[in-house]
């Protein structure tokens, strides 16, 4: 059973079709990168998704099960993660704690109970499993800094390791490595290439096509909001219409 | 028909009078990016200096354009420069604070200098008030009617023409939009916006000075009851379009020129609902118009490259220090509670239980605004509905007081729920618009029905009496530590929510709406949570706080003590719930204090216009300007402490600031 189903998704703006017919799915511990020039409705499709844009038609399937009624807060909730495209950080609060109020949302609904009985704040548990997240992502020594004094690229870090610190079943990485130099982009791919091979399944819109074919297995291609190709990284770099959309016809 | 005409055409004139004040709001928040509620009291200081001006025998052309022309506009140079200038553009909430702040502190700063007094009525600048310049259909048209309507057409026209044809008007919407590419462009950003609002400072002026002839007196009520109508009519312009906004000024003059034509006369509800139409309307426009609920969501590209105001970090102090505030702060404050427990002289005693009461209307605010960074003005409402309710039970069923209290505050959270319904859908501007849209239907129709807000006279919520115990006695002193232990305890639980997952959930969305619930915090749980919660709080204090004064009224809980509650609890420390308890007992000391001076100095308005200044301060110090000073003086002592001692230094607990 596919992990993630998108199934015919349309999303009209008024008169704009900025997803059309989309369709495509990733499997368990699959990583599949949703390419295309900008403008092409990437971000769309990963809204919807992320259940904070309602498609016009069609519908997303979560583990074999429509999502489509769920809002965003409930699909996170469910496993599915997201970094942003335009960074959505909490500028006033440290690393560490971005890592904890993620931990705390998956607690469950009764927070205001827990919080008066004097359990609502992070335990040990929570505490370190954010630690080990952080040095992961190799940022362990900015834990305690407040994020609005963070660099671009590190507070890209931060917002991976965020989704990452409630062990999702699904990831969505929206431009993960723009902002980052080549070392940080090239440790950036090894990680999702790792969490892949653990299982997790993972949908990468990013414009470095050398990290799409470092880290999928599969892409999706798409041009004014539609699906144009879809399959084996290598097959659908090669392929002509992609080349024509998205590279300016060259060949 | 003509009986119609003859209640629709009074509309008119009187629809032009909040016009000029609806096209202000418009200009300013198309013209600065900031909603003005003090346009009103910028109006009434121009109107005051045009009448005292009159009165020591300037002409009136002369004192009409000095007032319109000179200090309007300098008036409002002085505000962008010492006030907005310094606030950045995507700070929505600390432009909201900062206006609040004005509106508190203008007619405070005319009291302090002109004395108690209110000022007469200034003779009419372009026409008499008093004689008949034409008729409409049989009705009279005066002459401040007429100049009204000529000035609104006037005005439309040529500002329409100025923001939406003219360069001046693309960079004044451009400024507002982001200031930083417009500076990019080659154009002084600073220049402006001080210009912006030096034209809607003399626009303002101009309604001031014209509508003044139309009262008795000069007051700051009157203006204040115009700005409320004529927020209204701005939202139905989408603070969009001044000819819209005109348009819609004297439709709702002609509607309520009709109602009080046709409504029967005398009702508490004719009255009530008279003036709450345009509340209704806004409260409407709020839930369908999406435009308005995207209110002041700065969208400036450029933000990101303002850095944030450096986030405020717990002090380091050295070890001696920080021992020696652990020991000497609980001393002070058992050494306080003790004296007001034995010697201090009983008028104290009871200003201090006042406080306390007041602390916990208080820390509604620091849940609301503080937490969830949103900006509330009905949480004086909620204070009234615990209030009222502990009253009506108390009396009129027999409940003994403190149950009544506690049955005030649930009462409270349901209207607390009730307020995050339309809210559910707001943030920002928007949702501070529509609490306030709430705290003055309350106070023009709930508060005055007799069986919620009880008879004119007010309703009686005794002391009360726990098994033998009685806190009803002459002194206030069993009520005081009564109603001690209830602040400490209510403080002990809002700290563990605030602390706790609602705390950081609150935080998490304050700061990014989109990343909170793509985290898993469900919006609307959040919003409904903070709001019946804080409600509720406030609604205790309410209770509390009337069972110690024994009777209340509608005049203790009007939407006016939930602007100024805002403002004092800013400035004090809307972060912490410590905060909290010393605005709340340090504003009653102040106040009280200050009544020892001579009344001429005026010394509410002293007080009032001491906090306003610290709104002005929220952006640079979200913390609040009294903590500010605090850490401050931490610091200077840590400093000559190490001098004396040596630099072993250890963080501050992160305990000790929550």
């Amino acid at each position: 059973m596919n992990r993630l189903e998108v199934l015919a998704v349309t999303k009209r703006f008024g008169g704009l079709v900025a997803a059309r017919d989309v369709s495509f799915s990733v499997g368990p511990g699959e990583c599949v990168g949703l390419i295309g020039p900008n403008g092409a409705g990437k971000t769309t499709v990963f809204g919807v998704i992320a259940g904070e844009i309602e498609p016009s038609a069609g519908s997303v399937h979560l583990e074999g099960r429509p999502i489509d009624r769920l809002a965003a807060h409930r699909r996170a909730r469910l496993g599915v993660a997201r970094t942003y495209q335009r960074l959505e950080v909490f500028p006033d609060m440290t690393v560490l704690d971005h890592l904890l109020v993620a931990q705390l949302a998956h607690r469950g609904s009764t927070g205001v109970v827990r919080d008066l009985i004097g359990h609502g704040r992070p335990t040990a548990t929570e505490v370190g499993r954010a630690d080990e997240v952080l040095a992961r992502l190799g940022i362990e020594d900015q834990r305690d800094r407040v994020v609005a004094t963070l660099s671009l690229g590190t507070c890209r870090l931060v917002e991976m390791a965020r989704a990452l610190v409630t062990s999702p079943t699904l990831l969505l990485a929206d431009e993960p490595s723009s902002g980052l130099d080549a070392g940080e982009s090239d440790a950036m791919g090894a990680l999702l290439a790792r969490l892949r091979d653990e299982g997790l399944s993972i949908v990468l819109v990013e414009h470095d096509l050398e990290l799409v074919a470092r880290t999928c297995d599969r892409a999706v291609v798409m041009d004014l909001g539609q699906v144009i190709a879809d399959g084996p990284v290598a097959t659908v770099l090669a392929d002509d219409a992609v080349h024509a959309a998205y590279l300016g016809g060259r060949r | 028909m003509s009986e119609a005409l003859s209640y629709a055409l009074p509309g008119i004139p009187f629809g032009c009078t909040f016009a000029l004040v609806a096209i202000g709001l418009v200009l300013s928040y198309q013209s600065t990016g900031v909603f003005n509620f003090a346009f009103g009291a910028q109006a009434y200081v121009s109107a005051v200096a045009y009448a005292v001006m009159v009165r020591h025998g300037l002409g009136r052309g002369v004192a009409g354009v000095l007032a319109i022309l000179v200090l309007s506009p300098l008036l409002g140079l002085a505000i962008d420069r010492l006030v907005f200038s310094r606030i950045p553009t995507g700070n929505d909430a600390a432009k909201t604070i900062a206006a609040l702040g004005l509106m508190v502190g203008l007619p405070a700063a005319v009291t302090i200098l002109l004395g108690p007094v209110q000022e007469a009525s200034p003779p009419s600048l372009l026409f008499d008030v008093n004689t008949v310049v034409l008729r409409v259909a049989g009705t009279p048209v005066d002459g401040v009617q007429l100049a009204t309507v000529v000035v609104t057409l006037l005005v439309v026209v040529v500002l329409t023409v100025t923001m939406r044809t003219t360069l001046l008007g693309l960079e004044m919407r451009a400024a507002v939009e982001s200031p930083r590419l417009l500076r990019l462009q080659g154009v002084s950003s600073r220049r402006v916006t001080s210009l912006a609002w030096m034209v809607s400072s003399a626009l303002a002026g101009l309604a001031g000075v014209l509508l003044a002839p139309r009262y008795a007196t000069v007051s700051i009520d009157n203006y204040t009851v115009l700005l409320v109508a004529a927020i209204a009519a701005a939202a139905i312009a989408s603070l969009d379009s001044l000819g819209v906004a005109a348009l819609a000024s004297i439709g709702i003059g002609v509607v309520m020129g009709l109602t009080t034509g046709y409504a029967p006369a005398g009702s508490v509800w004719s009255t009530g609902l008279l003036s709450a139409i345009p509340f209704f309307l806004l409260l409407v426009l709020l839930a369908v118009n999406p435009k308005l609920r995207r209110l002041g969501q700065s969208s400036d590209p450029m933000a990101g490259i303002d850095t944030p105001p450096v986030p405020t970090l717990a002090p380091e102090r050295s070890i001696v220090l920080d021992r020696s505030l652990r020991v000497l702060g609980p001393l002070v404050l058992v050494a306080g509670i003790v004296s007001v427990v034995t010697w201090v002289p009983s008028s104290w005693v009871f200003v201090v239980t006042a406080g306390l009461g007041l602390s916990l209307v208080f820390l509604s605010i620091t849940m609301i605004t503080g937490a969830a960074g949103q900006v509330s003005l009905c949480q004086a409402t909620f204070a009234g509905v615990g209030a009222f309710t502990a009253g009506q039970l108390a009396t009129n069923f027999g409940v003994p007081v403190v149950l009544a209290a506690i049955a005030g505050a649930v009462v409270a959270a349901g209207a607390g729920l009730v307020a995050a319904l339309p809210a559910l859908r707001l943030r920002g501007l928007a949702l501070s618009l529509s609490t306030l849209t709430l705290a003055l239907l309350a106070d023009a129709i709930a508060f005055p029905t007799a069986w919620i807000g009880g008879p004119p006279s007010g309703i009686t919520v005794p002391r009360p009496t726990l098994g033998p115990i009685s806190f009803a006695t002459d002194s206030t002193r069993p009520f005081f530590i009564l109603v001690l232990g209830i602040v400490v305890v209510a403080g002990f639980f809002v700290r563990r929510l605030l602390r706790g997952t609602t705390g950081r959930g609150l935080d998490a969305w304050r700061q990014s709406p989109v990343a909170s619930a793509g985290l898993g915090y469900s919006p609307n749980r959040t919003k409904v949570v903070v709001f019946a919660l804080s409600a509720a709080v406030a609604g205790l204090g309410g209770g509390l706080w009337g069972s110690l004064l024994q009777v209340v009224s509608p005049a203790d809980f009007t939407y006016a003590d939930s602007l100024l509650f805002v403002v004092i609890v800013v400035t004090v420390g809307v972060r912490s719930v410590a905060g909290a308890v010393e605005a709340g007992v340090g504003f009653a000391l102040l106040t009280h204090l200050a009544g020892y001076l001579p009344n001429r100095f005026s010394p509410a308005s002293m007080v009032a216009l001491l906090f306003s200044l610290g709104a002005f301060a929220y952006a640079a110090h979200p913390e609040g300007v009294v903590e500010q000073l605090r850490r401050k003086a931490t610091r200077i002592a840590d400093t000559v402490l190490a001098r004396a001692v040596g630099p072993t230094r250890v963080p501050e607990s992160p305990e000790a600031l929550a």
